[in-house]
């Protein structure tokens, strides 16, 4: 708890599967040891891009904010969507701008390309890009879900599939995390529609 | 947490390991508090190592015979061990004096040993509660050595959160039932708003006839009675 | 305080600690246990491996057998849990010529905490997890802390893949937020069709093993220290097998 990256808790997970990629995480906002209510940590990016951002919250509030002046604006100037690898490496610039004074955030990206290939990527706080194949781990909770999502994840997983075993891997490495909880929301994003469910959690 | 350990000091070095239960008192609620005829022992039952929780069914609230519970914060096997050693003790008193030991006479007792060990980094704060032959009796004991007797009593990172709730309907003249419900309400308030408090919500009633389990309930399934929160979801 | 920790506290200490005599290594390893109806599952790997990256053995048992129906599995420093291990054979060797019988389940589990807290200002670099069938024939699992604090638990984990393993545990043993509303759940998971009181599946014997393997699997190819062999113990009435799967050695 002495650490910055993990004064306000989070767990956040994101899988992909078979023209579909899912990120969720838990809603609580902590200070230390106390509770002080719920926030949203995803944030929409564009119609298929979903910037899931943990660490320190205020810093995440403002990097969003930083983020969406550049997407908007390059949406201005040129007339197209960003695409998640784009967005990727934007975020991973953005971050290592502030070499010497980083943003405390670990940034979760999830989104499905123009052709829907699905994406996924995470970075470290100063803009080490990783772009797996399968599923990312971030938060206080990271390790916690490691293991069940690292059980759990298969290859070309449907959509309902692939929500299910989020889920589970996200409410399992939840509740042995002590600052993370309090509810948690799941984003199944495929090539038709972007499906939001929230899971009933331990409240503790 | 290492960066602000002090260097050892000469001469006296205790090693410690990591990922131990040392010093939990910074995750846990246990109250208890003394009322006419009864006194009421409750706690949490999480466990953490760190951020971990190490497990959410600890059984926070010890026997130390059938008429004396001590509560447990701090280390959890400083708390376990000398427990159980002030628990051989007591029933050996019984059977050379042919009486119950006092709760003033096993947290003396308890004391005493915290008060030899001072210094060399065990880690107790416990608050002895139990029924004898002067009626019910609280102490709060720690490895300072302090031994405090006194009405209400609550120990850990939640029990802000706790005494609260508890400090705003405790009279003496409770009865049991209503002693009961208010420590399960003060001890699940804590749950749900201390990181370190969780897990189930166990409160003992202890009074002449001895101690009595009554309440073994699991936070997620007291939720919704205590917190009536209209839209638990923020707004995007 | 907050400015304190806003430097990247790796430097410091540093200079106290370059002169410091280091008493502990941690070989790392991961070692599991679990109970069901009549059975208790305890799993580690055979990897033992250094404060660095290099791996001493790939072939070290950290499970050892106490009597037909208690077993001790332990992950920390290994010259700590071997010696400990050692201290806990003879133990329950003397109890058996004194007392011509067997130590009891719960007895073992008291005798390896007061073990422990005896060496509480200098603690045993171990942390254990001592399974088994009790006096009235219940599977029973105790998980330990370095210095003796002990509790029955239903699932245990300790190591250094013990964070990833718990958790995995809780989700397919105890089949936390599995209710029945739910989708059917991960496909390739066999699942166990009868069920017990409460709902929850029963978990045969041989679907066990496969479990207590997939969860070291799991630990294997995400914690470096973990790896080469899982050994599986079995605890029944009947007494205790032994099994033997692979894991990544990489």
């Amino acid at each position: 708890m002495s650490n910055i990256m993990n004064h306000n808790g989070a767990a956040m997970l994101a899988m992909m599967g078979k023209e579909c990629v899912t990120i969720g995480s838990d809603l609580t906002f902590n200070t230390g040891m106390q509770h002080q209510g719920r926030v949203f940590k995803v944030f929409p990016v564009t119609d298929k891009i979903l910037l899931g951002l943990t660490g320190l919250f205020s810093d995440c509030q403002t990097f969003y904010q930083n983020v969406m002046y550049e997407v908007k604006l390059l949406q201005l100037k040129e007339g197209r969507e960003i695409q998640p690898q784009h967005f990727g490496v934007l975020v991973a610039h953005m971050l290592y701008e502030k070499r010497f004074g980083p943003y405390f955030i670990e940034p979760l990206i999830a989104g499905l390309d123009e052709d829907n290939k699905p994406y996924i990527a995470n970075t470290d706080t100063i803009g080490c890009l990783t772009e797996p194949d399968d599923f990312l781990v971030c938060g206080t909770a990271a390790e916690k879900i490691l293991g069940p999502a690292e059980s759990f994840w298969e290859e070309d997983l449907e959509a309902e599939e692939l929500f299910e075993a989020t889920a589970q891997a996200l409410l399992a490495g939840i509740d042995r995390d002590s600052s993370s909880g309090w509810g948690s929301v799941v984003y199944t994003l495929t090539p038709q529609k972007m499906v939001t469910r929230f899971l009933r959690n331990r409240q503790d | 947490m290492s960066a602000s350990v002090a260097p050892p000091l000469p001469g006296r070095h205790s090693y410690k390991v990591e990922g131990t239960n040392i010093n939990f008192a910074h995750g846990t609620t246990c109250l208890a508090f003394r009322c006419n005829g009864f006194a009421i022992a409750a706690a949490d039952s999480r466990s953490t190592q760190g951020e971990t929780i190490a497990s959410q069914a600890v059984t926070k609230l010890i026997k130390i015979n059938d008429y004396i519970i001590s509560t447990m914060a701090g280390s959890a096997a400083d708390c376990q061990y000398w427990s159980r050693y002030v628990g051989s003790e007591s029933q050996l008193f019984e059977l050379r004096n042919k009486r119950r030991m006092t709760v003033a006479g096993a947290s003396k007792f308890y004391s005493n040993i915290l008060i030899q060990y001072k210094g060399r980094d065990l880690s107790v704060g416990s608050m002895i509660v139990g029924y004898d032959d002067f009626g019910a009796d609280l102490f709060y004991i720690d490895n300072d050595g302090q031994r405090v007797r006194g009405d209400i009593f609550a120990c850990g990172s939640g029990s802000t959160f706790a005494l609260s709730v508890l400090d705003q309907e405790f009279r003496p003249d409770l009865t049991e039932d209503e002693a009961v419900e208010l420590a399960r309400k003060s001890i699940y308030h804590a749950t749900h708003r201390d990181s370190g408090t969780g897990g189930q919500i166990n409160v003992i009633v202890i009074n002449e006839k001895g101690t009595n389990w009554v309440v073994k309930q699991d936070n997620f399934e007291l939720f919704h009675k205590y917190i009536n929160d209209p839209s638990p979801y923020p707004l995007q | 305080m907050m400015m304190n920790q806003l430097v990247p506290h790796q430097d410091r200490n540093k200079e106290a600690k370059k002169n410091e005599w280091e008493p502990y290594i941690d070989n790392a390893g991961t070692c599991l246990g679990f109970t069901g109806e009549d059975y208790c599952v305890i799993a580690a790997d055979t990897r033992c491996s250094n404060d660095s990256y290099q791996i001493l053995s790939r072939h070290v048992t950290k499970i050892t057998k106490v009597t037909d129906k208690i077993v001790l599995a332990t992950g920390g420093m290994r010259a700590d849990y071997c010696t400990l291990h050692k201290r806990i054979n003879y133990q329950a060797e003397m109890f058996r010529y004194k007392n011509k019988k067997e130590i009891s389940l719960s007895g073992c589990a008291r005798l390896l905490s007061n073990i422990l807290y005896n060496n509480r200002f200098f603690p045993i670099y171990a942390f254990c997890l001592l399974g088994g069938i009790d006096e009235i024939g219940q599977p029973v699992l105790y998980s330990y802390d370095a210095i003796g604090s002990y509790g029955k638990s239903k699932v245990g984990a300790v190591g250094s893949g013990g964070e990833l393993v718990e958790p995995l545990l809780d989700s397919i043993i105890l089949r936390h937020h599995r209710q029945a509303s739910v989708v059917p759940t991960i496909s390739n998971e066999e699942l166990p069709t009868t069920r017990g009181e409460d709902g929850k599946p029963i978990i045969p014997k041989g679907i066990a093993i496969e479990y207590a393997h997939q969860a070291l699997v799991a630990a294997s190819e995400r914690d470096i220290h973990t790896g080469d062999f899982a050994e599986i113990y079995v605890i029944t009435k009947e007494g205790v097998e032994r099994h033997m799967r692979e894991l990544k050695a990489d």
